[in-house]
């Protein structure tokens, strides 16, 4: 036990100083500096590219941050462009993911001392002992589960939990200063964020200072003590949470009050301009409730939501690869339901999906066969490739999308990404599609490479295709989007149009619960 | 404002045309080169037994019935799987084709067709062990090879059929077209049919694309169960007609051949070939360099005198290297070491 005035100096657990980072032009952190108090709940709070994530990276030592910032831990001063990851977790910092690295198949006792080490005699696991080691965390954590049982068999916020118990599990040592927590509710079931929220409230009352990273702002008024606001990588407050509502919050994270100007949706309104390329009715299905909206032709409807709020699930429902529960979709007049990929794509539907690398290009292959996969039967006849013409279009979709490769044979792994992006936007453009579905079409994309996806979206709409973007940046659906809507927790909310599309709108609507709305 | 994220580094920077690279040269001419070095190294220490016409004819002889399991070999493993049944279906189909004939007076061309058909089928179990039942290729095919064995063995209780074997099939090993054997010009059209199938073909990019990204795959419409599957079928059709080959090289259709230490030049050969040509990837022209390199190899090696242990010792070091050596370029291509499931 520390005496009173030891208690005294050491009231904060963590004090950030000065921090900065920069990514070319983009500032991500603008000499940003708070305090967060040993034992309290911190909440960390910012719109999409408010660098929150880019504080979180720099604290975990997987990004430094630039010269001149720095961090205090209990008193030690650290230099923010020297700290690792080592050095961050022998400082005391620990961090819990939104999926956090939980191993399914093996059981409670195996998770807990992968994070740590096994307990061994001479080479041998001493399982009694592990297992006795664990069971005092689950007790001391009052998690519902047993050594023996699972990972995979508990619920998805036990699983989170267990994560926590193994990062902190060596805290009676002191040796724990801070638990960092990214947005551990964003993927999990409504009923189970109560559980999760009261176990974040006992590690907090058993003495550990959190870090909460959420978007869900009714979390944040519930749960924590004190809240850190950023925007657009600058600090706006720091302040008890006390006192705050949801519209307040909201105001801090936007930067102005906003008026509720915009249309709030309540059944599906028609689309604005010409007939209707997509109707979509009642669709349920995984996270999605009776979800409806029309996309007309030569429209970009975009999909405004935060991660969990269903709008990957949305798309891959619209493309066959996930199959629906209810509702009914109507492309062109007829209705539809594709059972695989395939028959979406015939009836000229296209997806650029979210994770390029692991869903959209393929490592081994050529610049010119990863742009024909999607549409080799164009080449083919009688059976064979006609290389010649498959070569021409490869030549033709680098020019036209401005691909810089050293030739269409070149390996695609050579390309950086925005260019690897490019070529997979050209792979399903090609096919002329009627209704092109985009998943964070720019992620991991560099500012010129940006612009090339655009030029080539807007080419194509001059031809009739419509288009539902997904993108958590939220100017860029500001600047690509005719009409946007908002998703929350599998629902439509919200309906943007004209000059209400803006960064702030959206922010706000995805963030508002609903809960405190006159 | 928006987080910039690093983009994946450059694997393979892109090259200015003109200047010729030489690391790239010697990485897809290596085993041609290694091949010629052989060969003059032979041809210097035994001039009068390894540079010889003979030699060479038996070597082209010899070689084309392990072409060809090779080649059936990197089919499945352009998608991504390994078939290491090959052996034991080639076995299989072996016996199927000279029992037809010996046993049941079937005419070549019904027995020949029963052969291949045998392997074809025993593909359809693989493919639907592997694609539909999801169970990790290696382990499949290995199960399906024991059981071939003990039914080939059962079957024949042991003892190769020889009687009663057409001699159009028994005696292709000794004719030859203008000086060229002719199971080496079997090998050949076999060669440029698969070739054909998997560069020139949409369900040869689709099984390349299947094997480099599945998930991919899937996104682009590819039905990659049926791929897979049907890569088994082709790789079980092309060991039968492996087998039926062996016939004619050996005179007979021995049960001896179902095990898997018979393949592993195949094997060897297959992973050697995807040092070589294009680099990272199976191709049917590196495949056939691979399999010449490894018997020219041998024969070089038994003329001057090596025990016949080194065979074994070769081959198996063989494959070991050349499946680490591939690997290692696979992983400058695409960042991932690791093959199949």
């Amino acid at each position: 036990m520390q005496n009173m005035t030891e208690r005294a100096e050491v009231t904060s657990a963590l004090r950030i100083n000065t921090l900065s980072k920069s990514f070319g032009q983009t500032q991500a952190l603008d000499e940003v500096s708070f305090e967060i108090r040993g034992g309290a709940i911190h909440g960390l709070l910012g719109g999409n590219g408010s660098g929150k994530s880019t504080l979180i990276k720099a604290l975990a030592g997987v990004q430094p941050a630039d010269h001149g910032g720095s961090f205090e831990f209990l008193g030690t001063r650290v230099a923010a462009d020297h700290m690792t990851p080592e050095l961050s977790r022998s400082l005391g910092l620990r961090f819990v993911h939104q999926n956090p690295a939980v191993f399914p198949s093996m059981t409670v006792a195996e998770n807990i001392a992968i994070g740590a080490s096994f307990p061994t005699t001479a080479g041998k696991i001493r399982w009694k002992a592990l297992r006795r080691h664990t069971q005092e965390l689950l007790d001391r954590f009052e998690i519902d589960a047993r050594a023996g049982d699972m990972v995979g068999d508990l619920r998805q916020a036990e699983q989170t939990m267990i994560a926590i118990a193994r990062a902190l599990q060596d805290a009676d040592e002191n040796a724990v200063s801070a638990l960092v927590l990214d947005e551990p509710t964003a993927s999990l079931p409504d009923h189970e964020v109560e559980i999760l929220l009261d176990a974040v409230r006992r590690f907090a009352a058993a003495g550990h200072t959190i870090i909460y990273v959420s978007h869900r702002l009714d979390e944040v008024i519930q749960l924590t003590d004190d809240v850190t606001i950023l925007r657009d990588g600058r600090h706006v407050v720091t302040r008890p949470t006390e006192g705050l509502s949801e519209a307040g919050l909201i105001e801090l994270i936007v930067g102005h009050s906003l008026e509720k100007s915009y249309a709030s949706a309540q059944a599906a309104t028609p689309a604005p301009q010409g007939a209707s390329r997509l109707e979509v009715r009642n669709l349920s299905g995984g996270p999605l409730r009776d979800v409806s909206f029309d996309v007309g032709r030569g429209e970009v409807l975009g999909i405004a939501g935060l991660l969990g709020s269903g709008r990957t699930e949305l798309l891959r429902m619209l493309f066959g690869d996930l199959e629906r529960e209810g509702g009914t979709v109507t492309l062109d007049g007829s209705a539809v339901r594709f059972a695989e990929v395939r028959e979406a794509m015939a009836a000229g539907v296209a997806l650029v999906p979210e994770d390029r690398n692991r869903e959209g290009v393929f490592q081994g292959l050529s610049v010119r066969h990863n742009l024909s996969i999607a549409d080799l039967g164009c080449f083919t006849r009688a059976g064979r490739i006609n290389g010649t013409r498959e070569r021409q279009e490869a030549r033709q979709s680098i020019a036209d999308h401005r691909i810089k490769t050293a030739d269409d044979a070149a390996l695609i792994s050579s390309l950086s990404g925005g260019n690897q992006q490019k070529v997979v936007m050209a792979r399903w453009l090609r096919r002329k599609p009627r209704l092109l579905l985009l998943d964070e079409p720019t992620q991991g994309v560099d500012v010129g490479a940006r612009e090339d996806l655009y030029a080539a979206i807007r080419a194509s709409l001059s031809d009739g295709m419509s288009v539902i973007a997904v993108s958590s940046d939220f100017d860029e659906l500001a600047q690509i989007c005719d009409r946007v809507v908002v998703l929350r927790d599998g629902c439509i909310t919200d309906e943007l149009r004209g000059k209400d599309i803006t960064r702030q709108q959206m922010t706000h609507l995805v963030l508002a619960s609903g809960k405190d709305a006159a | 404002m928006t987080m910039v994220k690093e983009t994946k580094h450059i694997a393979n920077p892109p090259r200015g045309g003109g200047s010729v690279n030489w690391t790239e040269f010697f990485e897809r001419s290596g085993l041609i080169l290694l091949l010629l070095l052989v060969i003059t190294v032979f041809a210097i220490l035994r001039p009068n037994t390894f540079a010889t016409y003979a030699n060479f004819r038996s070597i082209a002889t010899v070689q084309p019935v392990m072409a060809v399991t090779a080649i059936a070999l990197i089919v499945p493993l352009i998608g991504g799987r390994f078939d290491v049944s090959v052996g034991a279906t080639l076995g299989l189909s072996a016996i199927v084709t000279a029992s037809a004939m010996s046993h049941f007076q079937l005419p070549l061309a019904a027995a020949i067709g029963l052969g291949v058909l045998s392997g074809a089928l025993i593909g359809a179990v693989n493919g639907t062990i592997v694609a539909y039942l999801g169970v990790n290729s290696i382990i499949g095919t290995l199960g399906i090879a024991t059981i071939l064995g003990g039914v080939v063995t059962g079957y024949t209780n042991g003892i190769p059929i020889s009687s009663g074997l057409s001699p159009i099939l028994t005696d292709i090993s000794i004719q030859s077209v203008l000086g060229i054997p002719v199971l080496f010009i079997l090998m050949a059209v076999i060669a440029v049919a698969v070739w054909f199938v998997l560069t020139q073909t949409p369900y040869g990019r689709n099984l390349a694309a299947v094997g480099a990204n599945a998930d991919s795959a899937r996104l682009a419409g590819i039905r990659s169960k049926r791929v897979v599957m049907q890569s088994f079928v082709i790789a079980g059709a092309l060991a039968g007609i492996a087998g039926v080959l062996q016939i004619g090289a050996q005179g007979n259709a021995g049960p001896q051949l179902v095990g898997i230490t018979f393949i592993l030049p195949a094997l060897a050969a297959a992973f050697l070939g995807a040092t070589t040509w294009q680099p990272g990837r199976f191709t049917v022209q590196g495949t056939i360099i691979g399999i010449f390199f490894l018997g020219t190899t041998i024969s070089g090696l038994s003329l001057v005198g090596i025990q016949p242990w080194i065979t074994d010792v070769f081959n198996g070091a063989a494959v070991v290297l050349a499946i680490a050596l591939s690997a290692q370029l696979r992983r400058r291509r695409t960042g991932s070491l690791d093959i199949g499931s």
